[in-house]
């Protein structure tokens, strides 16, 4: 009695050919995204990119916070690492040793209360922050490179309420002695290397704290909607669309000046401006929902289920949310830009994350400084990851739409 | 009209057509070396069941083939006029040789094929100017005349409606009017009558075989209907997956067919002279519908005006019998079955159903599905939107099981599912697939089996082969037969095609705007009609008359 389906069952996927026609939804979504060679070169920059993010402390060779700033190394240029220099090659890349530049102005002439020398000294641009943060390589002195280094001590998973918190002082790579800053430095003497690493994670888990914030609004908001019509729809939709015409960033602005009232931590604050952004961006996805379920509820098979005995909440789950789950996969994927760049712009307008925290959007903010677009063009590198991460998105969103859509092939 | 300069040439020579579909699984032949003539003035009938290719042949002699269609080098389209040209090399503005000039093309559904949101009359006068040069009043004049030739009442107001202004049968015939403003030599119609209700059928058929001998062109006829085929074609070519089976004159093919296939398809038809006996005695009813009426709520804001589908009708139907219901589209034969099943809503009146705790429904108060789902089943009309495309068919069957909570086990679910899957000549290795892995055959099957996995005693089967080709249609009305034999089912038939109801049904129950206007069994219908409508049902059904068989000079 019981062989008989454990029978039929492996009899299905005996060979390749029926294996094609028994492939599940996942499995034809899969195998046409295979085929898109810019999803693939795109899944794996991301995938790349957001290991990296979460493994930050492990990438990174210096510490990003204020601890590990390089009290000698501020404003410092990034270090290359070179094979080969006058003195030979080497298999192993190396680095050198960097040494500040003494400030070479005479203060002796200011002791004799001359100001014509005071005037001179303040014009001549040697007090300024970057002639005073000169370094000089010490080519003599090599810093060979090291993997898996023992370094500063960092919590590799930590769950505050199962009290797991696994520790690790192990990282990737660093040099012998000293610092090794790959992108160099800030004003501060932090890594633009290591915060950069740190903030992709900080900014990648707004976005899916955001996300799932707006998924789970836009589900209710549409599927309540859509399921129920008439007056219900009526009320919800008009709330909706009130939610939409409201442009987006004075919104931002009134929640940021109301969370700047209450006291809180950047981590909570962090967390709130990630419940914002996804609250308000219920409408889009909402809408679409709710159309989708609107149309799809008249189908036969709904009114099959009905008269199989179905109960609503058995033909919502069963039979309707299969029919839209892989369009929320991919709205969700396509929409991980637009909430990045949504913390981001809040973060830039200084609203939202500020200085010491590790985002992208503040190290992004902190690149419009002239400062650092005239002296110190090397704290740019967030700019980059930023726009190599919308594009990975972009494009494997792009893809995953495409294989998602069992149509896409034919319209070629 | 046409003078017979050069006697035997044809107006239209396909040589060697093939066309090939880009698709994901590969290359796939629609059209396999077809060689096909039409000589001027005659109906050719290009006949074959769906998937055959004859929509192909149709849309590439007017270069309307998909994007992903290639044709391959080989073939020829000659288009013999003054001077010939070959369809194939046609580009650009000359195309409009083919696209309405010499060549006009009516199609399936006159709903779509109409732009919605412009009136039908400034469609027809494009086509005017753009093909003839008129300007706008003379177009508009020429238009009307159309109209009053194809036999719209009324010209001048229905000129300046809009297409949804218009009953299905004006439709096609305004489609028929815009397929002419440009005084074609060959009308391609394709299933220009598969959605029309019969008796309009056999007015549109009338319609073009008048205008046929009126103008003399050559219409090139395509449907999957043999019936209809017969009443109109002078030649046949019969297709089979993109190849020419059979070719000759439309009564030699009928009555004397050389390939097995068009026997097949000869002998899926309903014939009307062998009509089943009427059963012995007539069992006690499993269901009784008194007085019921039906009517929708209107969409909009005042609730006080509701469409009365169904106004007051009373019907038993008997035990262990399949009951056809028929009538012609907006008769309410569907919300009937609906009601039956408590999916329509009933304003007054009741259902009562005689199983061992009666079950009543009479609008008011709720039906306990779970019980009810036990005792009656609908299988639907179109066997794509009722299955849903994200479950797997064992999934499907299992359904009413797993909702009703019926088995105690997986198991046990499984093991009916195959009993079911079975029954119904499904494949036990086809149940982990998805529906889009079937032809409308074998996804009509699953949807009886799951009609049937809650071991119901009634089924209604609303329109259930309409979708369907003939030989198919025939092995799923056979299966339908077999189950009321063996499992005692009791089916509501509901169906447009009353050729389709003659060979299944024991009863049949005729309906018109609501009403329920005749009732007997089958010989008593057909044979001894009392009423006028069903007289007229049955008249404009069309069938292949002559005895068959019979030899015939070709």
């Amino acid at each position: 009695m019981f062989a008989i389906p454990a029978k039929w069952r492996r009899k299905g996927a005996a060979s390749e050919e029926e294996a094609y026609y028994t492939a599940g939804q996942f499995a034809l979504i899969r195998a046409r995204f295979m085929k898109k060679t810019s999803g693939l070169i795109a899944g794996t920059i991301l995938l790349a990119l957001v290991l990296m993010g979460l493994f930050a402390p492990f990438f990174s060779p210096v510490d990003p916070t204020i601890r590990g700033a390089d009290a000698e190394y501020r404003r410092g240029a990034p270090q290359a690492l070179n094979f080969c220099d006058e003195n030979g090659c080497s298999l192993r890349p190396f680095s050198y040793t960097y040494s500040k530049e003494k400030p070479k102005f005479d203060l002796s002439a200011l002791a004799g209360g001359d100001l014509n020398a005071l005037d001179q000294l303040t014009s001549s641009g040697a007090l300024s922050a970057s002639s005073q943060n000169k370094f000089i390589e010490d080519r003599e002195q090599r810093r060979y490179l090291q993997f898996f280094v023992r370094g500063w001590e960092y919590s590799l998973l930590e769950i505050g309420w199962l009290g797991i918190d696994i520790r690790s002082d192990l990282h990737l790579f660093g040099v012998e002695q000293g610092k090794l800053h790959l992108m160099g430095t800030d004003e501060d003497g932090k890594d633009v290397f290591s915060r950069t690493l740190h903030a992709v994670w900080v900014t990648i888990s707004i976005a899916i704290v955001a996300l799932i914030v707006k998924l789970f609004t836009s589900l209710l908001v549409g599927g309540v909607s859509g399921y129920f019509g008439g007056r219900v729809d009526a009320v919800l939709m008009s709330f909706t669309e009130a939610v939409r015409v409201i442009p987006p960033i004075p919104i931002y602005l009134a929640c940021a000046v109301a969370l700047s009232q209450i006291d809180l931590t950047p981590v909570q604050r962090y967390f709130a401006i990630a419940l914002v952004i996804g609250a308000l961006d219920f409408a889009t996805l909402g809408r679409r929902l709710r159309t989708h379920i609107l149309v799809e509820r008249n189908q036969d098979y709904v009114l099959a289920a009905q008269l199989s005995g179905a109960s609503t909440g058995r033909i919502i789950w069963r039979h309707l949310v299969p029919s839209f789950s892989s369009y929320i996969i991919v709205d969700t994927l396509i929409n991980f830009p637009y909430v990045i760049l949504a913390e981001t712009s809040l973060s830039f307008l200084g609203l939202g994350l500020t200085e010491p925290v590790n985002s992208l959007g503040v190290l992004l903010q902190k690149a419009q400084d002239p400062d650092i677009q005239q002296n110190m063009v090397w704290q740019f590198f967030p700019v980059v990851v930023f726009v190599a991460l919308i594009m990975a998105f972009v494009f494997v969103g792009d893809a995953l739409r495409d294989a998602a859509d069992p149509y896409s092939e034919r319209n070629q | 009209m046409r003078l017979e300069q050069k006697p035997r040439m044809p107006l239209l020579e396909i040589n060697d057509l093939t066309v090939d579909f880009n698709t994901p699984e590969g290359q796939i032949r629609a059209v396999d070396h077809l060689n096909l003539h039409i000589e001027p003035g005659e109906v050719m009938g290009l006949v074959g069941e769906s998937g055959s290719g004859k929509s192909i042949t149709a849309k590439t002699i007017m270069r309307l083939n998909p994007g992903n269609a290639m044709i391959q080098r080989q073939s020829r389209i000659q288009l013999h006029r003054d001077p010939s040209v070959d369809v194939l090399k046609l580009r650009g503005k000359d195309l409009r040789v083919v696209r309405g000039g010499e060549v006009s093309m009516i199609f399936q559904e006159p709903m779509a094929s109409f732009a919605p949101a412009i009136r039908i009359g400034d469609q027809i006068v494009e086509t005017i100017r753009l093909h003839l040069g008129h300007d706008k009043q003379t177009a508009r004049k020429i238009g009307i005349e159309l109209f009053e030739r194809v036999g719209i009442r009324e010209p001048e107001k229905r000129f300046d409606q809009y297409v949804f202004e218009l009953s299905g049968g004006m439709r096609q015939r305004a489609m028929i009017a815009m397929a002419l403003a440009t005084k074609p030599k060959l009308l391609i119609a394709d299933e220009p009558t598969t959605a029309l209700d019969v008796t309009i059928q056999a007015q549109v058929l009338d319609l073009m075989m008048e205008l046929r001998e009126q103008l003399g062109m050559a219409i090139l006829f395509i449907t999957h209907d043999l019936g209809v085929i017969s009443k109109v074609a002078d030649r046949l070519t019969v297709m089979k997956r993109g190849r020419m089976v059979e070719e000759g004159h439309a009564q030699a093919v009928l009555h004397a067919p050389m390939h097995d296939y068009t026997r097949k398809l000869l002998d899926a038809l309903p014939h009307l002279n062998n009509l089943p006996q009427p059963p012995a005695h007539k069992p006690e009813p499993l269901l009784s519908v008194r007085n019921l009426s039906i009517s929708y709520p209107q969409s909009g804001r005042r609730k006080a005006e509701a469409f009365n589908a169904v106004p007051d009708v009373s019907l038993d139907l008997p035990k262990g019998q399949i009951i056809g219901l028929v009538g012609e589209s907006g008769s309410g034969k569907t919300s009937l079955g609906k009601a039956l099943l408590g999916a329509a809503p009933i304003s007054a009146g009741e259902v009562v159903y005689h199983v061992d705790s009666p079950i009543r429904l009479d609008g008011k108060s709720r039906i306990n599905r779970r019980k009810f789902a036990r005792v009656a089943q609908l299988v639907f009309q179109d066997p794509y939107s009722s299955l849903n495309p994200r479950m797997t068919v064992r999934d499907i069957i299992a359904e009413p099981l797993e909702a009703m909570k019926i088995c105690s086990s997986r198991e046990e679910v499984d093991q009916r599912v195959i009993e079911v899957a079975k029954r119904c000549h499904l494949e036990v290795s086809h149940l982990r697939r998805f529906p889009h892995a079937f032809s409308g055959g074998q996804r009509q099957r699953i949807s009886i089996a799951r009609a049937l996995v809650s071991d119901p005693q009634f089924l209604v089967a609303d329109e259930a082969v309409a979708a369907l080709d003939v030989s198919i249609q025939a092995e799923i009305l056979t299966l339908l037969r077999e189950l009321r034999d063996e499992l005692g089912l009791t089916i509501l038939f509901i169906s447009h095609d009353l050729s389709v109801v003659a060979n299944l049904c024991d009863h049949i129950c005729v309906m018109q705007h609501g009403k329920l206007v005749e009732q007997g069994s089958v010989r008593q219908i057909f044979l001894d009609a009392q009423e006028e409508y069903t007289r007229r049902l049955i008249s404009a059904i069309p069938v292949i008359e002559a005895p068959r068989r019979e030899p015939v000079i070709a």
